[in-house]
């Protein structure tokens, strides 16, 4: 349980060495540079100008990898680690940044390419359309329209008005029309009349609700376009087949891709990290925070590179306030993601990961309460902790370990095994239902009282131990006294009156005027609800328990029915075994990490947490697709 | 009337009060708590498709979150199935356990607080859950606090499911 102690440093050293020092405190990734600004000294334009370039490369590259990855042929799985990286390739990603930024140039290319053919295939495909009820009509497009002696129109009439307007088309004298085709309730028609009844047929046209179809620019018969549009759309087809070949041909160069955006990516940081310090025409400063162990390396690896340099260690000043890095065991480790999901601790506060973890995995265990499911979760979460170590889902693989193996352990004493009772159980939660109740409020006692330990400990450390005594001592000896008075009336009677006496009088002390103390003193002690709430809140691992249990047990009954139902019965019994059991699981291995969260961030740190911290923030190697080999 | 294979009469007139009694708890424990889930899942659900259409990646969270207010569902069908194994109702029509007036009635009175709270404090939990997801479509980082947000409305729900466990658990 430990926030790492932090360091200011300051490191004056030659612009000329700049970019190298950088480089070094990179692979070290134990300094957080923090932003400086005096305005007699001028940003530095240059690496804003590189820096932006930069964001536009790394922009492109990603797209370029978002594009190609659907095809790529060796996609690394969720459970394998990202290839690495070390100095030699770096180098000769950089050498060869021309020829990656010419693939990702071609498949952006490819990418414009691709929507101009989706225009045109659209305007095609549009035309088609059109032009497709007029198949059968053999005249030339062009020829269609009007001269003065003539008119010969491609009209479209609703279907009911037929025969009507034929009849009075018929008595104009010089004019005919001709059915090309039918579309739904329209007719699409060839309309033939002598220049001279013009007039006569518009009014026609006009009445039986007709209309002409134009064909702008279109030469030949309807049949001809036909076909060449469909030659048209067949190419289409065809480039589309080849670009698609090429991008699958392309996608062979994403390890090149990604690395190169990695290895940008890393120079984007270091240049961000650049920038905030500040430089003179041949010098610059940097301040940052480093944790005081980390000092000496850090002093010695930067003198390597730059002999000349200048470096100084401070502690923090009483209003500054360092970033917080949480540093534990390994086991403890994975834990401190959920603290964080909580919120950072404060750098002057306390980090609870190691307090908290043995209750949050016991916990997790008394909730899913089923052995069997224990044993499935724990070997899966070990398989996929076992393959990524601590990146990536490893540390949450990791605390699901735990958790399972907790698991198994509360699953025995309470004798579940797949929502079967196998033998009799030490505790049995559906027939000794009181007693099981009784160990999770006992079980939220010793975690509640730990709080307060936790938040006397803070007190004791900042040398004030009459505070514990107040706030903490007397609670506690309030809390301890009346379970004693169970087993002895007079001496557990005895602590708790000293303990309520104790938090009447002291409660109240920072208020002013002798009502107000007493006011303060008795509003305290009136918060002994709240410390019962808070037990009654531990219910909840023996509800949780009985959930999983019951419904495991349905599961089985379930299955046992259709056991009985002969061999078809044998494959639907275990087709709802293996479905129903892993659904109960998911839902309550899910049910149980949300509520040991819960436990842990209501009632636990509810008593001594002090958050608002902010992450430790290094300049480090941050890739996202390879990982940077670590060289002594 | 002809007797056919299913005569009620004569199913009912075997079944005591206290036997309507308790298979009716069973009943609205079961109906009540699972619409209530129905409707909580359908709320985030609802949220989620919106956020997962504009950002695909946080689907996981998503159904996590969505999943939240589905327990209530649960819990009021485990307090129905132990109603039924305390009515002995898997063990054949024949074999059911007696039970009184009183015993009847206090079981269904057991079926209550699971019933209501599941069926409640899931809307309400549907509701925390799809904010949750809104957040989770601005920050995707902040899956965390959308989840335990939404853990706190369901404390109500496994107090009630508790309740209703220790009261009909101890009514025979």
């Amino acid at each position: 349980m430990a926030i790492a102690e932090m360091k200011k440093l300051r490191l004056l050293a030659l612009r000329k060495d700049k970019a190298r020092l950088l480089k070094v405190m990179q692979k070290l990734g134990c300094v957080q540079v923090v932003e400086q600004a005096d305005e007699a000294f001028p940003a530095d334009t240059l690496s804003a100008q590189k820096l932006e370039e930069l964001q536009k490369t790394i922009g492109r590259l990603d797209l370029a990898i978002a594009r190609l990855s659907p095809y790529d042929m060796h996609k690394p799985g969720m459970l394998s680690l990202p290839p690495e990286a070390g100095e030699d390739q770096v180098t000769l990603a950089e050498a060869g940044r021309g020829d990656t930024m010419k693939v990702v140039e071609r498949v952006e290319e490819i990418e414009r390419t691709r929507g101009e053919l989706r225009t045109r295939e659209n305007r095609d495909r549009a035309q088609l359309e059109m032009l497709r009820p007029w198949e059968a009509m053999d005249v030339p497009l062009d020829k269609l329209g009007e001269t003065r002696s003539a008119l010969v129109w491609a009209i479209t009439l609703p279907q009911k008005n037929l025969i009507a307007f034929e009849e009075r088309i018929k008595a104009l004298g010089p004019a005919r029309i001709d059915p090309v085709s039918r579309v739904r309730d329209e007719l699409n028609l060839l309309l033939a009349a002598h220049g001279s009844v013009r007039e006569g047929v518009e009014e026609l046209m006009r009445e039986h609700g007709a209309s002409i179809v134009r064909f702008e620019g279109v030469q030949g018969s309807a049949a001809l376009n036909l076909d060449l549009l469909q030659g048209k759309l067949k190419r289409i087809e065809e480039v589309r087949a080849q670009l698609q070949q090429e991008v699958q041909q392309l996608a062979g160069h994403l390890p090149e891709l990604r690395l190169l955006r990695d290895v940008e990516a890393l120079e984007r940081s270091r240049l961000e990290a650049g920038q905030r310090c500040i430089d003179t025409r041949s010098a610059f400063l940097m301040t940052g925070w480093v944790p005081a162990e980390k000092a000496e390396a850090l002093k010695a690896a930067l003198r390597k590179v730059s002999p000349e340099c200048e470096t100084e260690f401070l502690d923090p000043e009483e209003d500054e306030k360092p970033p917080t890095l949480l540093q534990n065991h390994r086991v403890v480790a994975p834990f401190e993601t959920i603290v964080r999901m909580f919120s950072t601790p404060d750098p002057r506060g306390v980090d609870p990961s190691f307090v908290m973890m043995p209750f949050w995995v016991c916990f997790f265990g008394m909730m899913v309460s089923d052995a069997g499911y224990g044993v499935v979760l724990g070997l899966a979460a070990a398989f996929v902790w076992w393959r990524l170590g601590d990146r990536g889902l490893g540390k949450m693989a990791f605390i699901l370990t735990m958790g399972g193996l907790s698991t198994v352990i509360w699953g025995s004493i309470y004798g579940g095994w797949f929502g079967t009772t196998p033998y009799k159980p030490v505790l049995d939660p559906m027939n000794d239902a009181l007693k099981v109740l009784v160990l999770c409020v006992v079980v939220g006692f010793i975690h509640l009282v730990a709080g307060m330990c936790m938040s006397a400990y803070l007190s004791i450390k900042r040398g004030k131990p009459l505070e514990a005594l107040f706030d903490q001592g007397f609670w506690l000896m309030i809390l301890v006294g009346i379970p004693l008075i169970l087993v002895n009336g007079t001496l557990g009677g005895i602590i708790a009156v000293i303990g309520a006496l104790g938090v009447l009088c002291t409660a109240g002390r920072r208020k002013k005027g002798i009502v107000g103390k007493v006011l303060g003193g008795l509003g305290s002690l009136y918060g002994i609800t709240g410390y019962l709430s808070d037990l009654l809140s531990y219910a909840r691992l023996f509800g949780m328990g009985l959930a999983t249990g019951v419904i495991g047990m349905v599961v089985n009954i379930l299955a046992g029915l259709l056991w009985g139902a002969g061999p078809v019965g044998y494959v639907l019994a275990i087709a709802v075994l293996l479905g129903l059991h892993t659904f109960n699981l998911f839902i309550n291995a899910l049910g149980a990490y949300v509520h040991s969260c819960r436990l842990q961030f209501i009632e636990f740190f509810g008593k001594f947490y002090e958050s608002g911290g902010r992450d430790f923030a290094p300049l480090r190697e941050d890739t996202r697709y390879v990982m940077m080999s670590r060289e002594k | 009337m002809e007797s056919t294979g299913f005569d009620l009469v004569a199913l009912l007139s075997q079944l005591s009060i206290g036997q309507c009694l308790a298979l009716i708890g069973a009943a609205i424990a079961v109906f009540m708590a699972g619409c209530g889930s129905a409707r909580g899942v359908g709320i985030a659900g609802e949220a989620g498709a919106g956020v997962i259409g504009e950002n695909p990646d946080v689907f996981g969270q998503v159904l996590v979150l969505q999943l939240l207010p589905g327990t209530q569902g649960i819990y009021g069908f485990l307090i129905g199935f132990i109603v039924m194994i305390k009515l002995n109702v898997l063990g054949g029509a024949g074999n059911w356990t007696e039970l009184s007036f009183a015993q009847g009635l206090q079981i269904l009175a057991g079926c209550l607080p699971v019933a209501i709270v599941g069926w409640r404090s899931a809307i309400y939990q549907g509701r925390v859950a799809a904010s949750g997801i809104q957040l989770l479509g601005k920050r995707p980082e902040s899956s965390g606090q959308g989840i335990s947000m939404t853990v706190m409305v369901e404390t109500y729900a496994v107090l009630a499911l508790l309740a209703s466990f220790l009261i009909i658990w101890f009514a025979v």
